[in-house]
């Protein structure tokens, strides 16, 4: 008898568990009956807003459950992508530029086109930067959520004590110059001006100011190697060599806007969601302008959108829900929390509102002048070679002719692999 | 198994050969049902795995489409790829670093931590600190530490007007200095494993080389060292396959686009990095099969110089 019992017990503890390995994999399915929209994304900063933005839809759709999930951004794009492999990945999520084609190109992200002309959604409320930053092979694939810019912080404090009037919207690099020689102060360790050897609140800035590119409007060919890149990198690197900047090697050690935070900086250029946290470090003599301009006026622009999955089950539901995020109402939500500038024109009063001390429309005016931020296909891959590349001559390793003649071949080349 | 069954398959009074066999058949599926759960978690969790990605070594996969089977390509462009070379390279300097030096000091501290003094314990725990702290924290400290501005130790050289190197990004010491935080932090580990095989030497080996009249040094290196190989083989064969899979300590000091990588960037490192940054699976599953098959000839010759070195008592 008592034998019997065991047997029956180790059947039993082995068929649960079977059950419990197979049953792991069915984790859409959920509450029968009721339809559910399950949405990725990295930021919980964001939450209040979307949380009050589900809120409005489900007023709509009642028997609708919106499934929110937050993946730390170390691990976002490794479970997003394995998930939508294995056919169990979300129906609503962040995407950002530098992956956006790869994903597109894969069918992993569905084309808004048809939904949008059914829907006669007018997309020329988003900034054009942005809509062109989300376009694949001429069709809308994300409706664009919220967006940064790049514009001059400076601390207002130094510029006082050199006695040095404020940058405004006529600085070029060369007062940029000018004025840093006056602001460094070698025997107190600051620095006039922070020539950044980082990308996006750096060099994309200054190659697009100087008249280059980085990626050809055709995504088929680098403009690293040409003389205009050139001059961009070779104001920076004067700049540093005469001391008006940190080296590259101590960007590297100490961040640049942990510097520029701690008073050791006039001047760095920066993405507007860096305000919040240069406000909390410097208070009130935090102040913001213009990029300088080289030959011409530029700000790199980036942003976030909204993409729904190419296999979605509940794809009307889906894009009723991003409308919703997108539209008027969540974009003015978005801004009010401060969270960052909404993608939405005409909805950004919350936000400029956000810290009042900080003239933070410059980051909304510079829009004027938007460069989308460069991408294409294979961004992670030509990224890592450009960086190795711009880091060694920035380092001294090697001359930056040399340098951006070797970035943009083997971008080139890069390039070429992949697939249209 | 066998004799495990005939043991209890012996019953009292043996009947006919032929019952204790059905009983022996019937106690053998038993035990296989038994064992059941684990070999379904190792060929689940694996076997299977280290298969699959052995089976990707051969393809050119991204992840989300299905894999195309490209023979030896992986392979070919490995030996010819600078990146994989490099990172071989790295590894084998890490390897060099920290395997001795680690080794060599936690010897020396499980002797120390073997006598009778006062606050053992205490001493003991805090050297296994480090251990069962996370990486991420070490890392994150150590890079404050390292910084050549503000850091902690340029500081200390600089009152004692020393040079002061930028130790994470020099490409001269930014090897060695990661070498030293792994030192650093897996020395506690080696010790308390060759503590125990101290402990594990019986005291009348010492007892009886007293009334020799051997001295302490001869007693260490004729009586401990000997005696304590056992340990030191487990400890070595340990310390190289973990040194060659090192991956944590990289990503968290180094940044991830940044040209420190090409004197830093270790093979793990490198797996990463194609698989799931470029999402080449199978150009990084081939990178994990060539780790395997080193680490595999390198314990393999250890194995087979245990021999002359290793005494079992």
């Amino acid at each position: 008898m008592k034998r019997r019992m065991s047997v029956l017990i180790s059947v039993l503890f082995m068929f649960s568990l079977l059950l419990t390995a197979c049953g792991g994999g069915d984790a859409s399915g959920g509450n029968q009956g009721k339809k559910v929209i399950n949405v990725a994304l990295w930021d919980e900063n964001v939450r209040d807003t979307l949380d009050k933005s589900i809120k409005i839809f489900n007023e709509k759709h009642p028997d609708v459950q919106v499934k929110v999930t937050y993946t730390p951004w170390a691990d976002y794009w490794t479970k997003l992508k394995t998930s939508l492999a294995g056919n169990s990945g979300p129906d609503v999520y962040w995407m950002n530029g530098p992956n956006f084609h790869s994903y597109a190109s894969s069918g992993l992200i569905k084309d808004l086109s048809p939904l949008i002309e059914q829907s006669g959604l007018d997309t020329s409320v988003y900034n054009e930067a942005l809509v062109d930053m989300y376009t694949y092979q001429g069709k809308l694939h994300g409706l664009p959520y919220f967006q940064d810019s790049i514009a001059l912080f400076y601390n207002k404090e130094l510029f006082d004590k050199a006695g040095v009037s404020y940058p405004d919207n006529t600085w070029t690099w060369e007062t940029v110059e000018e004025n840093a020689a006056k602001l460094t102060d070698k025997s107190s360790g600051i620095y006039g001006f922070i020539a950044p050897i980082d990308s996006q609140i750096g060099y994309y800035n200054f190659i697009a100011q100087a008249g280059g590119y980085v990626i050809s409007d055709d995504k088929k060919s680098s403009g690293f190697d040409s003389p205009e890149t050139l001059s961009a990198f070779k104001w920076e690197q004067g700049l540093m060599e005469k001391g008006y900047s940190p080296s590259a090697q101590q960007q590297l050690e100490t961040k640049p806007r942990q510097l520029f935070g701690s008073g050791k900086a006039a001047m760095l250029p920066g993405i507007s969601v860096n305000s919040p946290e240069l406000f909390e470090l410097l208070g009130d003599k935090l102040a913001v302008a213009e990029l300088p301009a080289g030959k011409k006026k530029a700000s790199i622009v980036h942003g976030l959108s909204w993409a729904i999955n190419g296999k979605t089950k509940v794809e009307q539901e889906s894009w009723d829900l991003i409308q919703i995020l997108s539209g008027k109402e969540g974009q003015e939500l978005l801004a009010e929390s401060g969270f960052s500038m909404p993608a939405y024109k005409g909805t950004e009063s919350g936000w400029l509102d956000s810290i009042p001390s900080l003239d933070l429309q410059v980051f909304v005016d510079s829009l004027e002048f938007a460069v989308p931020y460069p991408v294409s296909q294979k961004t992670a891959e030509w990224q890592d070679a450009e960086v190795k590349e711009i880091q060694a001559a920035f380092l001294g390793k090697k001359t930056f002719e040399e340098a951006l003649k070797n970035a943009g071949e083997q971008m080139n080349a890069i390039l070429a692999t992949e697939t249209k | 198994m066998s004799s495990y069954i005939t043991v209890n398959a012996d019953p009292p009074k043996a009947k006919t050969k032929r019952k204790v066999g059905k009983l022996a058949v019937q106690e053998a599926v038993w035990g296989f049902i038994f064992i059941l759960p684990v070999v379904l978690g190792l060929g689940l969790f694996y076997m299977a795995p280290s298969a699959a990605s052995l089976f990707l070594s051969f393809t050119s996969w991204d992840g989300l489409s299905s894999p195309q089977f490209i023979g030896f390509d992986n392979f070919a462009n490995l030996m010819k790829d600078a990146k994989f070379t490099g990172s071989m390279l790295n590894t084998m300097l890490y390897t060099i670093g920290t395997v001795p030096l680690s080794v060599s000091i936690a010897t020396l501290l499980a002797v120390l931590l073997n006598q009778k003094i006062k606050g053992m314990v205490f001493y003991r725990t805090f050297y296994f600190i480090p251990v069962i702290t996370m990486p991420i924290a070490v890392g994150m400290v150590w890079k404050w530490l390292y910084n050549s501005e503000f850091g902690l130790i340029n500081h200390v050289l600089g009152v004692m007007n020393l040079p002061q190197p930028n130790w994470l990004f020099d490409e001269r010491f930014a090897l060695l200095s990661i070498v030293l935080v792994s030192v650093w932090s897996t020395i506690g580990y080696n010790a308390v494993i060759l503590l125990s095989g101290l402990q594990g030497i019986s005291g009348s080996y010492y007892e009886a080389a007293s009334l020799d009249g051997a001295g302490k040094m001869y007693k260490f290196f004729r009586i401990t060292l000997p005696l304590l190989t056992p340990s030191l083989f487990f400890v070595l064969v340990m310390s190289f396959i973990n040194s060659f899979q090192v991956f944590d300590l990289i990503f968290i000091m180094m940044d991830q686009q940044t040209t420190m990588l090409e004197s830093t960037r270790t093979v793990v490192y490198s797996i990463w990095e194609d698989g799931f940054k470029y999402f080449n699976m199978g150009y990084a599953s081939a990178q994990a099969f060539i780790l395997f098959i080193v680490i595999l000839i390198i314990t393999m010759v250890q194995m087979y110089i245990q021999k002359r070195w290793v005494h079992y008592q």
